[in-house]
């Protein structure tokens, strides 16, 4: 019994393409085509394909989205990506959001072959030069570091944050500084802004928090 | 007298002793030796008998007297009532009494005269002294006349109504007398007043507790005070007082009041008005947002308002009294000296931009008309009204360069238009042009071949297909990365350090965080082009193997901090360098989204650019966060 494939592209010529790479597979049957994303998934609930080989640039509802909705609504149909971008942040969103597969347009015929035998068998497939370890690097070159946004402030704004925590208003750090209040009062917001803090509780917090920091 | 009578002489010497001879002897001496005169007349008006008093009256020796006719010893008579009334004695026979004041001495004679056939007896006694006593005293009489009237002149010039009040033994008080005055200002007489239940009822109910007054002038103590009536026609009139008792020494307490009493309404009113008008001045004044002052010709201040001592003085400090050179810089106070000056000079109202201090010592715009003023006794003030135009200066200044910086903007923006197509044309025309016309040529010669060569041609036309793709993705991206789009700031920003490191061989270190989510397509598109532009900047400037970039959610902003340990440069000669160009786009952008833009550089202390963008759009217009250039 063959295993049914659905194909989702907005250019009528690569769908024919495919097709074409595709009815000379043994035992995988294309049985339908979709041209749009809203397509695409009223397609997968009628069909219910095992394969869908998917263009992630759909017109309409883009290929992230259909993606998301295919795999929540119809996991059983394996998704295959077919993507013009070799860019690892492409692929890692693509696999994040459910697809098996993700295989570059400039590929040969033999890869998307390759996939969509892979994903049926239950295997995750990404063609060169995509790779596990490139994901892997991307993701943590992605991740976010602990990163203290004190080093960001400006000398004036260290000093008004120094002299905010010790408990002086305003007109008391204009005076000492030799700047306007108004002044003042912009380096303040700005190194709240900075420090993602909201009020005063949040800043001495913080800086408590960050005193202890420092003596560890 | 002088003419010469020696003819009548004998005769009148006769006569007299004829007459002496009548009168008996002691009668006689006792007329001579009385101080009144007494004269004997004949018939023919001369002379009998005189007197010893009488001769010396008459100021001649008896002998030239005696026998002569007193009109023609003593013609200065004639004419007088001395005259009148002999003749009047003589022709009628009738006895008569007048007083005279005799004609060569000046004194007084009371003068009886009794007639007789023979002639005229005349007696006359000397009043001069009680004449000149009775004269003194109608004088005096006349001098108290005039003092009198002229003490109630002067008390009604002084006073509008005098009045005594008795004192009963048991302290009442009650009017006695009044001038007409009482009632031209009261409205009531002394009477009507008593009847009504006496003074007490015409005064102001908030005056009428004096009982400690009365009780002083009982006492004997003068008073005075200034109260409020209401006259019969219901206006309140102010009055005022002026209380003398007078004791009597019998009984031993004040029996009596004297007083005079003023009216002092129209004063009072103007007073009160004055007071009222001054009132309403300093309300105005130091209500007033404007600054108000006075100064004097040598600049010392003499008034100024609550919003000039708020805006200029530490509260414990006064100015009066104070001068301008005392209490401003000296560059300040040349200025406002030097327009002081003038319109005391010319007489002419001045308006005029100045800059002055605030309390806290920063210069501050302010749009001031000045004038002169004169007081009264002639001396003249400057004076003057201020509002602060700093924010209005700050905000034309800030129009002014936001219309010069759109007019810059929008013509680099068809100039940066301009290059971007010239490039686009140039790089399609280069990269894809070049490919697709080799292409062509390998499918012409593949249109010829057979068998293997075909294959061979068709490989070949494949690969320069692939080519083709990856110019064609690669252009895309480098015009504008469709991750940015697609998957949001953070994947673009990892694809473009990728690219900038593979082409300036600068590593960027890159700490992120807060970045999992997408933002507005403004905010992420300039975070983008910032950094792009930053490390552009980077490249061509700073000379350096690493940088340093920093993006990270704050509070509803977003921060993109590039930084670099590079060249540096002088801040301050920012707008005259070549990076000004790169950097004003930058500006731009941030303004654009109301964000914030922060400089911070010196030569060879490296770079480091701060850009703050409000993550949510502002909803007034107002820009919460300003640009600043700083040293490092």
């Amino acid at each position: 019994m063959s295993r049914t494939i659905l194909l989702a592209d907005d250019h009528r010529i690569v769908r024919q393409g495919l097709r074409a790479i595709l009815k000379a597979e043994p035992g995988l049957r294309v049985v339908g085509e979709a041209a749009n994303g809203l397509e695409t998934l009223r397609l997968v609930e009628q069909l219910l394909p095992d394969v869908l080989v998917l263009d992630l640039m759909l017109p309409g509802l883009d290929g992230f989205k259909v993606i998301r909705q295919v795999t929540r609504r119809q996991p059983q149909t394996r998704i295959v990506v077919l993507s013009m971008h070799a860019n690892e942040a492409y692929v890692q969103e693509a696999i994040q959001a459910g697809a098996y597969a993700y295989v570059l347009k400039e590929s040969s015929a033999d890869e998307l072959v390759q996939a969509i035998r892979a994903v049926l068998a239950g295997n995750r497939f990404l063609s060169p030069p995509v790779s596990e370890q490139a994901l892997k690097a991307y993701s943590e070159r992605a991740r976010s570091a602990p990163f203290d946004p004190y080093e960001t402030l400006t000398a004036r704004e260290r000093e008004v944050l120094r002299l905010t925590v010790e408990g002086r208003t305003s007109p008391e750090i204009a005076r000492q500084l030799f700047i306007s209040r108004r002044t003042v009062e912009s380096h303040r917001a700005n190194m709240m802004r900075k420090l993602g803090l909201r009020n005063q509780k949040e800043l001495i917090s913080y800086a408590v928090r960050r005193d202890e920091l420092f003596a560890q | 007298m002088g003419q010469d009578q020696t003819g009548d002489r004998s005769a009148s010497l006769r006569a007299s002793t004829c007459l002496s001879a009548q009168v008996p002897p002691e009668v006689g001496r006792i007329l001579e030796t009385v101080r009144d005169v007494f004269i004997v007349l004949d018939a023919d008006w001369r002379f009998v008998y005189l007197n010893g008093a009488a001769v010396k009256a008459a100021r001649q020796p008896l002998e030239m007297l005696l026998g002569r006719s007193i009109w023609e010893c003593f013609p200065a008579l004639r004419g007088t009532e001395v005259e009148v009334r002999y003749r009047q004695a003589m022709a009628e026979q009738v006895p008569v009494h007048f007083e005279a004041p005799g004609v060569l001495t000046g004194r007084w004679y009371d003068i009886s005269v009794y007639p007789a056939t023979t002639g005229l007896t005349i007696y006359g006694r000397d009043i001069t002294e009680g004449k000149q006593v009775e004269e003194a005293l109608r004088a005096s009489e006349r001098l108290l006349r005039e003092s009198d009237e002229r003490h109630r002149l002067l008390a009604e010039l002084s006073s509008d109504y005098s009045y005594t009040c008795q004192v009963d033994p048991d302290g009442t008080i009650r009017i006695e007398s009044a001038t007409a005055g009482f009632e031209r200002v009261t409205g009531y007489s002394v009477a009507e007043l008593e009847a009504r239940g006496g003074w007490k009822t015409l005064v102001h109910p908030d005056d009428r507790d004096d009982s400690h007054r009365e009780q002083r002038m009982r006492a004997g103590q003068r008073d005075m005070n200034e109260v409020r009536i209401i006259t019969r026609q219901g206006d309140t009139r102010w009055i005022r007082f002026s209380t003398v008792p007078v004791a009597d020494p019998e009984q031993g307490r004040v029996v009596r009041l004297l007083g005079a009493v003023q009216d002092i309404t129209e004063r009072k009113r103007a007073e009160i008005a004055l007071r009222e008008s001054e009132e309403r001045f300093r309300n105005f004044m130091d209500n007033n947002p404007a600054v108000a002052f006075m100064r004097d010709p040598e600049g010392r201040y003499v008034y100024f308002n609550r919003t000039h001592q708020l805006l200029f003085q530490e509260p414990s400090a006064s100015w009066l009294g104070k001068t301008i050179c005392e209490v401003f810089p000296a560059q300040t106070a040349a200025e406002l000296a030097a327009h002081d000056a003038e319109v005391l000079a010319t007489g002419l109202v001045m308006r005029a931009e100045e800059k002055v201090p605030a309390r806290d010592g920063l210069l501050r715009d302010w749009l001031a008309f000045k004038f002169p003023l004169q007081d009264a006794v002639g001396r003249r003030f400057l004076g003057g009204v201020a509002v602060d135009i700093t924010d209005r200066k700050l905000a034309e200044r800030a129009l002014r360069e936001s219309e010069e910086r759109l007019q810059a903007l929008s013509r680099r923006l068809l100039e940066v238009q301009e290059a971007e197509r010239r490039s686009f044309a140039r790089e399609l025309h280069d990269e894809i042009g070049q490919a697709l016309t080799g292409l062509s040529l390998v499918l012409k010669t593949s249109a010829l071949a057979h068998g293997e060569d075909l294959s061979a041609r068709l490989r070949e036309a494949q690969a320069l297909v692939k080519e083709l793709m990856a110019k064609a993705r690669d252009l895309s991206l480098r015009w504008r990365p469709t991750m940015l789009d697609d998957l949001g700031l953070l994947p673009a920003l990892l694809w473009l350090i990728d690219r900038y490191t593979a082409q300036t061989s600068i590593s960027v270190q890159f700490e992120h965080r807060g970045l999992e989510q997408r933002f507005r397509q403004q905010v992420e598109t300039a975070a983008y082009r910032i950094v792009q532009e930053a490390l552009t900047n980077v490249a061509r400037h700073a000379g350096v193997a690493t940088a340093a970039l920093r993006v990270w959610l704050g509070t509803d902003v977003l921060c993109i901090q590039i930084e670099d340990q590079g060249a540096g440069f002088e801040v301050k000669l920012l707008h005259s360098s070549a990076r000004s160009g790169g950097l004003s786009g930058m500006q731009e952008r941030v303004h654009l989204l109301r964000g914030r833009l922060v400089l911070e550089s010196a030569p060879g202390r490296g770079t480091r650019l701060t850009a703050q963008l409000p993550v949510q759009e502002a909803e007034n217009g107002e820009r919460h966060v300003t640009d600043h250039f700083a040293g490092r």
